[in-house]
């Protein structure tokens, strides 16, 4: 423990010392120069500080607030009519398609069905198929990997979510709670 | 500046809140010193903190629908700009730099300053940057606060999102800092600030 301990607090510390602390302090600051170069030091440093002022910007910084949040709101607004306008073209297409898919089903019923099935069965055998591939694969190395490797995903994933909830935490909360 | 907010205040705060941005510029001259000190503090450039400035305000006006009236407007809006210029610097990596001279408007408050007296100015920017820019960043915001704002250790606890403790230990660290960079051989020394034989806690 350092013997320079409570003395170095003393003088770091704002709060104003008792009669007998400030006794001491100053009996050890006649002879101990670490601590007297502490005081010295901090006491300049505090000078700087304290004789600083508030420092202004340049005039007319709320004119030029108010035409950046024009041309935000601006930007803002067209990107608000992209985006309606994107999703409704989205909608419509998926309309379109529903309807298509219904007149189909609905003009030739036997057709629609006959094609929906052989979709379903393509699928069932893509999955099939790619089930052997990573069933072979996953034979062929060592069973301890695939264990390992399905732990680092599982870490990888968590880390993620993680990262995730971090970055909204700080966009979305930090500095605007009152 | 008072916490209290004034009549006037109120009532930009309330047609802000209903989306004018007109009365929130009428917030924005009322509090652009207390903001840009802080960014400029925080940052070291004139240019960063106009910018930062800018960004703090539209944050705060986008946000108002979170400002709790009880609380000080000025005080979450330090708030805002603490957490921004500490993101800013994260981001930029401006831990390093150091505040190269103050543009014309970008000067200490009240004066309207001589050539004697606006070199005075600028050698006291530069040394306060000086000292500043060593220091962590959110153990720059704590110092910035205490000693250009005033602020109670609650306040900055709430403002940077820490206990009263870890806001105590901050500075004391800070403190410690700062003294060792005061005694470094570069470091100027102030007019008239000298050091100080009875060297007793204030």
């Amino acid at each position: 423990m350092s013997t320079h301990r409570p003395f170095e607090d003393w003088i770091l510390d704002e709060t104003a010392l008792n009669p007998e602390s400030s006794r001491l302090l100053h009996q050890h600051l006649d002879d101990c120069r670490d601590c007297r170069a502490l005081a010295d030091g901090w006491e300049r440093a505090r000078l700087t500080l304290t004789r600083s002022g508030m420092a202004t910007p340049a005039p007319g910084l709320a004119d030029r607030w108010l035409q950046r949040q024009a041309l935000q709101a601006g930007s803002r607004s067209k990107g608000g009519w992209v985006v309606l306008l994107v999703s409704l073209g989205a909608a419509l297409v998926g309309a379109g398609l529903t309807a298509w898919g219904l007149a189909s089903l609905l003009g030739a019923p036997s057709e629609a069905l006959q094609s929906l099935i052989r979709q379903l069965v393509t699928w069932s055998m893509w999955y099939r198929v790619s089930s052997d591939i990573v069933g072979a694969v996953s034979r062929t190395i060592p069973s301890g990997w695939v264990a390992g490797l399905g732990l680092a995903l599982m870490i990888a994933w968590a880390g993620l979510i993680a990262v995730w909830l971090a970055s909204l935490k700080r966009t979305a909360f930090q500095g605007v709670q009152s | 500046m008072s916490d209290r907010i004034s009549a006037d205040e109120s009532e930009w705060l309330t047609k802000a809140r209903q989306g004018d941005p007109a009365s929130f510029s009428r917030l924005v001259e009322a509090y652009q010193v207390p903001v840009f000190n802080l960014c400029l503090r925080m940052l070291g450039k004139a240019d960063l903190a106009e910018e930062a400035s800018q960004e703090v305000f539209l944050k705060a006006y986008r946000n108002l629908a979170g400002y709790d009236p009880r609380r000080p407007f000025r005080t979450w809006l330090l708030s805002i700009a603490a957490h921004h210029s500490i993101d800013a610097i994260r981001r930029r990596r401006l831990a390093t730099v150091a505040l190269e001279e103050l543009p014309a408007g970008a000067m200490p408050h009240d004066q309207v300053p001589g050539p004697e007296a606006a070199f005075l100015q600028k050698e006291r920017a530069d040394e306060v940057e000086a000292m500043l820019q060593g220091l962590a960043p959110r153990d720059r915001a704590a110092v910035v606060l205490r000693y250009w704002y005033d602020l109670s250790y609650e306040e900055m606890a709430g403002m940077l999102q820490t206990s009263v403790g870890g806001v105590k230990s901050r500075l004391h660290r800070a403190r410690r800092q700062l003294a060792a960079q005061a005694n470094q051989p570069g470091m100027p020394v102030l007019a008239g600030g000298g050091r100080r034989v009875d060297a007793s806690p204030v």
